[in-house]
Formats: structure tokens, sequence, C-alpha cells
């Protein structure tokens, strides 16, 4: 992750780059949204904008001041700083608190899979098995819950050591299936009759007591929270309020909690990697013989790096019951805390801290926003899916770095150098076919017909759209093929 | 003892459909070094292309043909100067030789969306590393599963079957009519695989550029066009096993080869993903083991065994029982 | 030639694989400060050599010792710290990695900060990473790379990416620096100057050679011995001069061109 660099002059410099013009207005647009979404909250709205513009000034005075692209990292600081004034309402500084503790998990999913390469889908068991050690022990047992998470997350990190152990033996996609089926495990055996007394089986557990912000803090937190109560309760009887306000004290305490645990876990992340411990991760992934040659344990890294990632994961299982305050094995299934983070790492950007934090943004977020343009039409909600795996593969054929990566990539980028690569990309014959296909695919859909004929007209408009030697016809059209990006023989120095 | 032997072939029909979409996903392994995710969800799809093709259609919605009449495959009895063509009939009026005419179809369109899918989707995300394509296939899965979800809703739906009458009686052990049939097909088509790799050339030369591209290429073999081929047998294979498990459940639904798809993944482990021996005597070996654990220990006991099953046999052998090991090159 | 004060001394190491005996006691001893070239047909052993000496093969018998040590008892990755670091035939760069953080990683060993104080970026750690990073970037001037520091190694030049290997061997401060095959697909001038490269970088750095090389002119220039493999087995050392003239090395040579020029396969 390079962000530093002279890479601009004179009065070019006070003019956002490509990269930082993109943020900005994905942030604009994204405040607008939700903001919009509600229409009644003006205010609201117009204090994100200044707020972002605040930012905006703010950072590019450093930027020219320091010549160095990490102005970002303290805008994204503000930015969370400032998340729950900017909230409309309690339930948005909860997805954002989960926002915090999410990123935490990806951090820890990156060591793993990111740096040092081992596939792993089965975090959410980690998470899980965290989430529930302080459960039980604080449900069963009576411990206080700070204890019991500490305890929760150290016995996790041992756990994910030992895990490391079986799995340095387990190549890629072995291990990947190991992990799909360690995650799926849980679960199950969370529900089984023997252990219902400790897991609560389906019925998952409860916690009852949330840390409660101290005194003076609450005191300031509840004043902070007029401007939050809900329209409908403005008018509401006193005690009604009162709750309202110290809901709002409760979830921003929570909030700043999780917010500390995540600046440190963010700040340790990236100096790890930027140590030789981060080097020699991603040695250990790149080539490993030479890594051996280079006095690197390679046996060693690998199972630290699960053990790191461990740490991380149990640090965020602990955190998320404590934050939603609830546990049941429905939250542990195979796409809610397994699949989807590596997901949204990848989509966020492997190997970056700041990929973590996209990553976990995107998580959160990204139903929220469906769910608004959703509003209208209910089917669409189901679609978000779809969504996310069009967001997969599209990040994954046309910016294997995620959206970090393209955004630092950026900035070595001219807009004319953006604009010619855009050309070719459209113009090139894989993404004519794919817009046939996606044209297709849309109108069976729209007309809603799933039988023969409207494939043989999906077929027939593919025949259309190919390449000019259809015309020679449909049997030269299909032997020509396998001329479409042809299976590139692999470089010496491709990594595998 | 009979509710044994009972168990025991049931067991061995559920195993072949395992064993199928286990082959399918050892195909997908073999050609490009993906575990593909998705496999169970294109099965499931193209189940569904299946279905929608047995529904009566109405060709009304376009405007300019406006055909009022309404077609029924399942139901088509065709006769050549008033003799019926085929006599095969159900109770309610459908016919195999529809089933037949559905199966057909649906295969075919399997087969061109896999072609597709490796075209069009795996082929730019190739090469660069395994995590990638992992994630593409998990995209391909996320995509299919919201759209069938989207689509045809989470209520499963009555799938045709060819034969629902009641179980033959073998003596040592009774058999559904459908498990029977799915045992027939799942057999025939291993033995129609074992024929196409082993036995002709075109299988030749699809094992022959899943082994070594390179030298493939040099051999006159386009490899591209093997590997799509490759995708495209896996989508048929496992839209065949999709077409057996819908009647065999409660029906259609998206989340229709989920389970199925982690069973076979099971069976793959097991017998070693590189090794299509392994995948028919896994899927096998899995459906057995999992029909005797509902019935003798609890049916809550089945998943945690299937999957626990994974992770021990991968703890002992790495590669599965029949994997070939991975070779470290220095 | 095997006197105990060699540097590194190898005895009858013997290696086989299912079958195929890829080294036969092989025995041969390395002078502190020389050059020794390693050469023989392909497939002679070689690289297999290479590879026991750095531990990534157990040989089946024989002893390497280095510096009077046992190294068969160090792990494969203790071996840089021993002070032998290496070069691969077939370049093993970190590709997703700059130039520079490659070669970071090749004073892995010699860096010692813990994770916890690495995670915080504890004063030391700052002031350990600080001297990593000019050491690597006084090898790089040395090598000429200072201009691709930043760049990601895939995608440079094959000939760069060789200099870098040898700059990621260079910075691990080694007593033997094991180099395989570094004139793999050069040119002929080229490989004139890497040979005085060689020479000056052994001078400068104080270093002892083992060069596995395909290219007669080059090995026999800057050679201060030669040992010649053939089918796993050692059939000649002695200087350049002894072993250009020996009858078994010729054998094994014929129909190859001895001078200059000679197939880099």
């Amino acid at each position: 992750m390079k962000m530093t660099g002279n890479y601009r002059q004179g009065i070019e410099r006070f003019i956002p780059s490509p990269a930082e013009a993109v943020v900005l207005a994905t942030l604009l647009f994204f405040t607008w949204y939700l903001y919009g979404g509600t229409g009644n909250d003006v205010f609201a709205g117009l204090s994100t904008f200044i707020v972002v513009a605040i930012a905006w000034v703010l950072g590019v005075a450093i930027r020219v001041a320091l010549n160095d692209m990490r102005w970002w990292l303290l805008v994204i600081a503000l930015l969370l700083v400032m998340a729950p004034w900017l909230a409309l309402n309690t339930f948005q500084i909860a997805v954002m608190t989960e926002v915090l503790v999410f990123s935490l998990l990806l951090h820890g999913l990156n060591v793993v899979t990111g740096l040092t390469g081992q596939m792993s889908l089965g975090h959410g068991a980690l998470v899980g098995l965290s989430a529930y050690a302080v459960a039980i022990l604080v449900d069963h047992w009576d411990w206080p819950l700070l204890p019991a998470m500490a305890a929760a997350v150290a016995l996790t990190f041992a756990f994910g050591f030992a895990l490391g152990i079986p799995a340095l033996r387990l190549a890629g996609p072995y291990l990947a299936i190991a992990t799909v089926a360690a995650a799926l495990v849980f679960p199950l055996v969370l529900k089984l009759d023997s252990v219902q007394d400790y897991t609560g089986g389906v019925q998952g557990l409860r916690l009852h007591k949330q840390p409660q912000p101290p005194g003076f803090i609450g005191g300031f937190l509840e004043n902070e929270s007029i401007a939050k109560i809900p329209e409908q309760k403005k008018f509401a009887p006193e005690e009604v309020q009162v709750k309202e306000r110290q809901k709002f004290a409760q979830a921003t305490y929570l909030y700043f909690l999780c917010f500390g645990v995540a600046a440190i876990g963010t700040f340790a992340a990236w100096n790890l990697q930027r140590s030789r411990f981060g080097r020699a991760f991603i040695a250990v992934r790149d080539a490993e013989v030479a890594a051996t040659s280079m006095g690197v344990n390679t046996a060693l890294y690998k199972v630290t790096a699960f053990g790191i990632s461990a740490l991380y994961a149990g640090i965020a299982g602990a955190l998320l019951y404590m934050v939603v305050a609830f546990v049941a094995p429905e939250s542990f299934d195979l796409f809610n805390l397994s699949i989807n983070p590596i997901a949204y790492l990848v989509i966020g950007g492997l190997a970056a801290p700041g990929g973590a934090m996209v990553g976990a943004f995107g998580y959160k977020w990204g139903p929220e926003v469906i769910k608004k343009i959703a509003r209208t039409d209910t089917d669409f909600d189901k679609l978000q899916g779809a969504l996310t795996g069009l967001m997969l593969i599209v990040v994954m054929t046309r910016m294997p770095q995620g959206v970090w990566g393209s955004l630092t990539r950026l900035n070595s980028f001219s807009w004319k150098a953006l604009i010619n690569e855009t050309k070719a990309w459209v113009l090139s014959r894989t993404i004519a076919y794919w817009l046939a296909i996606a044209l297709g695919v849309a109108v069976v859909i729209a007309i809603g017909a799933w039988f023969a004929p409207v494939w043989g007209v999906f077929a027939a408009g593919l025949l259309v759209v190919a390449p000019q030697d259809a015309w020679a016809g449909v049997f030269l059209w299909l032997r020509s093929l396998p001329a479409i990006g042809r299976r590139r023989a692999p470089a010496p120095g491709d990594a595998r | 003892m009979e509710t044994f032997f009972d168990q025991l072939a049931i067991g061995a029909s559920t195993g072949a459909l395992y064993a199928l979409l286990a082959l399918a996903l050892v195909f997908i392994f073999r050609a490009t070094d993906i575990v593909n995710f998705a496999q169970g969800e294109m099965a499931m799809f193209n189940t569904y292309i299946g279905w929608s093709i047995s529904r009566p259609l109405s060709f009304s919605w376009i405007p300019f043909l406006s055909i009022e009449r309404h077609i029924n495959i399942l139901n088509w009895h065709p006769e050549v100067f008033g003799i019926p063509l085929f006599l095969g009939s159900e109770s309610d009026g459908s016919t195999r030789l529809g089933y037949l005419l559905i199966v057909i179809g649906t295969v075919a369109i399997a087969f061109v969306m896999g072609g597709l899918i490796e075209r069009l989707i795996i082929r730019p995300s190739e090469g660069k590393n395994l995590l990638n394509a992992v994630i593409v296939t998990l995209g391909i899965f996320a995509i299919v599963n919201s759209i069938a979800n989207w689509r045809y809703g989470p209520v499963p739906q009555n799938y045709p079957a060819p034969f629902k009458g009641n179980a033959v009686d073998f003596g040592l052990f009774k058999l559904g009519q459908h498990s029977l049939f799915a045992l027939i097909v799942g057999v025939a088509m291993m033995f129609a695989i074992y024929v196409f790799f082993q036995r002709t050339k075109l299988g030749l030369a699809v094992r022959a550029a899943a082994l070594n591209p390179q030298a493939s290429e040099l051999m006159g073999i386009n490899t591209g066009q093997m590997l799509t081929l490759g995708w495209s047998l896996a989508a048929a294979i496992g839209c065949l096993a999709g077409m057996l498990v819908a009647p065999s459940v409660a029906g259609i639904s998206p989340n229709l080869m989920l389970g199925v798809l982690l069973y076979a993944f099971a069976a793959a482990v097991l017998g070693g993903l590189d090794s299509a021996l392994g995948a028919v005597v896994g899927g096998l070996a899995v459906g057995i083991g999992q029909t005797m654990v509902v019935q003798y220990i609890g049916s809550e006991w089945s998943d945690i065994v299937a999957f626990g099953l994974i992770i021990g046999i991968l703890m002992v052998k790495p590669t599965g029982i029949f994997g070939s090991p991975v070779v470290k090159k220095v | 030639m095997t006197e105990a004060s060699s540097l590194l001394q190898v005895r009858d190491i013997t290696i086989s694989f299912g079958g195929l005996v890829a080294l036969d006691n092989v025995s041969f001893g390395v002078e502190k400060g020389h050059i020794v070239g390693l050469i023989g047909p392909n497939g002679a052993g070689k690289t297999t050599m290479f590879n026991c000496i750095t531990r990534l093969y157990k040989p089946d018998r024989g002893s390497i010792s280095f510096n009077g040590h046992d190294l068969l008892s160090v792990p494969a990755y203790g071996i840089a710290a021993r002070g032998i670091t290496r070069t691969f035939q077939n370049l093993a760069l970190f590709p997703t990695m700059t130039v520079l953080e490659n070669v970071l990683v090749g004073q892995h060993h010699l860096l010692n900060v813990d994770p916890v104080s690495s995670s915080f970026r504890l004063p030391h750690v700052s002031n350990e990473e600080r001297g990593a990073r000019a050491r690597a970037l006084d090898v790089l001037e040395y090598l000429g790379l200072t201009p691709h520091k930043d760049k990601i190694v895939r995608g440079l030049p094959y000939g760069i990416q060789k200099r870098v290997e040898t700059a990621r061997a260079l910075v691990g401060e080694p007593t033997l620096l094991l180099l395989d095959e570094p004139a793999g697909g050069l040119n002929h001038e080229e490989v004139t100057r890497l040979g005085q490269e060689i020479k000056a970088m052994r001078d400068r750095f104080n270093l002892t050679i083992l060069l596995v090389e395909h290219h007669m002119s080059l090995v026999m220039g800057i050679s201060d011995r030669v040992v010649v493999l053939d089918f796993g087995k050692r059939i000649a050392s002695g200087t350049p001069a002894e072993v250009q003239n020996d009858p078994a090395v010729v054998e094994a040579y014929l129909g190859v061109e001895m001078n200059g020029g000679a197939a880099n396969a």
C-alpha cells in the first residue's frame, strides 16, 4: 500500500485526484441517499454535506502540506468520530457499531487470507466461539462481562493457534472446504440436546446487562441526544423521551467503546503489515521456498497468521455479543459471518487495512441502502445476493486489488489513461458478450417467462451481436468462440 | 434387519446422486484447479428451468402471435396416423415422453449455460490466484441463489417424476420407484462418464488439457475449448442430479441443492478432489452413511457427522483417500 | 583439496528421488574467499546440490559442514542466519511486492523485533526498520536498482528480476553466496560484465561464492576452482585450466561447445 508520492505539482495539488473525487462522490451520494431517503431531516443531511466539505478542504490542505495521501485516514477517522451525531437515529448508530466490529474481523481475515494466502471460509465459527464463550461465562457462571470477554478472546486466540497446525497440512482448496465444513458444523453443534443447557439451543442466549455509560459521560450523551429522538416521539410523554435518550446514550457509548478497540486494532493491523512480519506473511504466500531460504520459518508464520486472525475474530465475536446482546445459532450460518466477510474483504481490497474498512462499511451498509432502494419494489430486496455476487465477480475479474487497491492505484493514473482503458474495455469482444448476455437475461426476466422459446430468442440475439464472422454462419462463429480470451499461459512470475 | 437393507438401498440411491454432483466437482477441479462452490446452485437453477418447461405454457404473451393454446409438454400425447407414439402414461395424464423431452431440453440448456459461465465469468478471472477463482464461484452462487429466490420464491414446487408408483420389493429390501430410477440413472451416468473419459478421443483430450495445458496445446489440442467442455459437462451432470433430487425431497426450492452440494463436497473430499473413482466411492459412502446415521443415531447428527467426516479425513489424509498428494516444487 | 579449513565442506552427499540417484557420493570443499564454479550438463545435479546445502532437500547420506558446524542439523529457515543465502534458477521472487520490499525480506533473519511491539511500532521497531531500509537501499544502489525500487516485481524485465534476486541474497549479509545460473537470459556483453560484477561483489562484501552456471566462459573466467558434476557424480575438480583439460570432462561435454556462448538451456 503505497500512498505517498510526489505525484502532482503546482496548482494541480489543490484539485482532488480522480481517486479522491470518486471517494468523495460516493460519500456524498451515500449520505444524500440516507438522509434524502428519510425526507424529513434536511438539516441533518445538510450538516453531513458540511462535514464532508470541511473534511475535504482540511484533507487537501494536509495533503498539500505533507504531500501525502495519508490524509484519507484523517478524513475517515473524523467521520467515524462524528458518526453518532451524523446518524439519524439509534439504529444507525448500532449499524455503525457493527461496522467497526466487523472491520476487526476483516483485519484478522486479511492476515490469514490476504497476506498469508491461506483461504479460510470458516471464520464465522471463530467469531461464534468467542461470542458464545462470553455468553456462557456471563449467563451460566455469572462472570462479569469484561473478564468474560477477555477470557473468550484468549480462548479463541489459543484455539486459532491450535487450528493453524492441522491447517498446515492442507493445500488451498482442501483448506477452503475444511473451513467451510467447520463453519457449517458450528451452529449445528450448538443445537445439540447435550449442550443446550449451556448454549440455549435454537433460542440462543441474551445479554441482560449491556455496559452502561458511567455517570458524567451518560449525562453528556443524553444531552446530545435531543436531536435524535424520532419525530413521532417528540411529543410523547416525558418518560418515553427519557427512555429514548438513554437508548441513544447507551448506543453511543457502545459505539465509542468499539471505536476505541477498532482504532487500536486497525493501527496494529496496519503496523504489523508493514513490519517484518507482514513482509514475511506475504513472502510465504508469494513464494514459500524462497521465503524459507530467506530465513522465514514458514510453518510458524502460517500458524501465527491463524492465531492473529483468531485473535481478531475473537475480539470481534466478544464485541458483537456485547453490542447485539444476543447470540443464536442462526447468526452463524455459512453466509452471514463466514462467506460474506471474505467476499466483502475481497471487494474492499485484500492485503490492505483500508480494504478491510471499506469492506466492513459495504457489508453493513450495502443491505441498508438496498433496502431503501427497495422501498417501492419489495421483490428487489431479494436481489441483494445477486448484487453482492455481481460485485464480487466484477471486482475479481476487473479489479483484483479491490476497491481500496484500485483507489490507491488510481493516483498514478491520468484521466486520459482512465478513459482509454475504459474504452478499450468496453470495446473488447468479451464485454460485448457480457452486455448481450445481460440484456438477454434482463429481457427474459422482464417477460417473466422461462421456457424454451425465450431461450431460443436469447440465442438468436447472441448471434446478432456476435462478432463479424457470425455472418459467415453459425458454425464459423462457433468455431471462432475459443479465440475469445484464449487461456493465457501462466507467466513465470505469476503467483498461484 | 429389513429396515437395515431398506436403508442401505435408499442410501445407495441418494449416494449415487451425491456421487454425480461430486463427479461434476471433480471434473471442474481437475480441469481448472477450481473448487466450484456454485455447482449446486447451477444445478438448482437448471432444474428450475426444467420445471418451467414442464409447466403448462401459454404463448399469448407474444402480442403479434396471440396463440391462445396452452401447451403442456408433460401431457403431450403425440400420435402418428392415430396411433399413440408413446404409451407410458401416468394417472395424472403426464407421459414419460414428455418427461424425457424436458430432461433433454434442460440438460441441453445446462450444457450451454455451463460453457457460457466458464467463458464469460471463470476465464477472465483465471490464472490470477486460487482465491480469486473461489470467490468468483461464490459470486455465482450468490447471484443464482438470489435470482431463484426472487423469481420463484422460497416455497417448494412440485417436480415431475417419471416413475411414482409403489415401492418395488426385491425380497431383501424394498425401494421406491423413484429412488430405483435415480440409482439406475446415476450408475448409468457414471458408466457413461467412464466410457467418455477412458474410451473416447475427446475424453482423452479433455484429460490431457487438464493434466498439462502447455503440452496439450503443442499436441494440437485446443485447451480453451476443452475447459469449456469440462464446465459444460459438469453443469449438465449437476443438472441431471438436480432433476433427480427434486422429486425425492419436498420439491424444488432455491435451497434444493445446498444440502446436496455439501454432501457432494464431503464425498469429493472423502475420495480426493482430483479422483473420479474417489468421488463415486465417496458419494456412495456418504449417502449410505447419512441414511444410517439418520436411522440409528438421529437426524440432527447427520450433518454434523458429514462435516466432521470432511474435517477428520483431511486431518488424517490431507488430499482425501484417493487423491494424489500435492507435490511441493522447489 | 578437502582440507578441514574449508569454509564449506560437502562430504559424500547422496540423494535419490524414487530410484533416480540425483547425487552420488559427491564431495567437495569451498575455500573462504574463493569463487567456485559448479558445472555439469543438464540434469547433472547442480541445483539439487544447492537445495541440499540450503536444506530444502534432505540428503540420504553424507554430511555438509559450514564454518565447522554441521549444516544438516539446521532447519531450512535457519540457513540464512548461518550466513548462506542464495538465488534461484527460475526466479523465486515475491511477485506482488516491490523491489525494495523483496530486498527487505532478504534481511528477515537480521531483524528480531517481536510481533507485539511491531504492531504498535514502538521506537526500537522504527529504528530497526530504518536501519534495514538503509541497508536495502545501499545494496540496491550498489546493483544499480535504485530507479526500480518502488516498482512491483511482477512485470519487470527478466534481467532486472535476476538482479533483484541477487540484491535480496546479498542484503542478508552472507558469508557464502550461492548463485544459481546468474547469467541465464543474458547476452554476451552482459555476461562479460556480470563476471566482473561477481568478482567485485566478492571483494566488496568479503564473500565466498558458489556458482552454478552454463556459460563456460563466465565460469572459467572468474572461478578459482571448478567442480564438475555429471549424472550426480563428481567427475573432476580443480582450477579452471586443469578441469578444461580433463578427459572425463571433455567426454561429458562431448559435442557441447566449451568456450563462450554455450546454450543456456
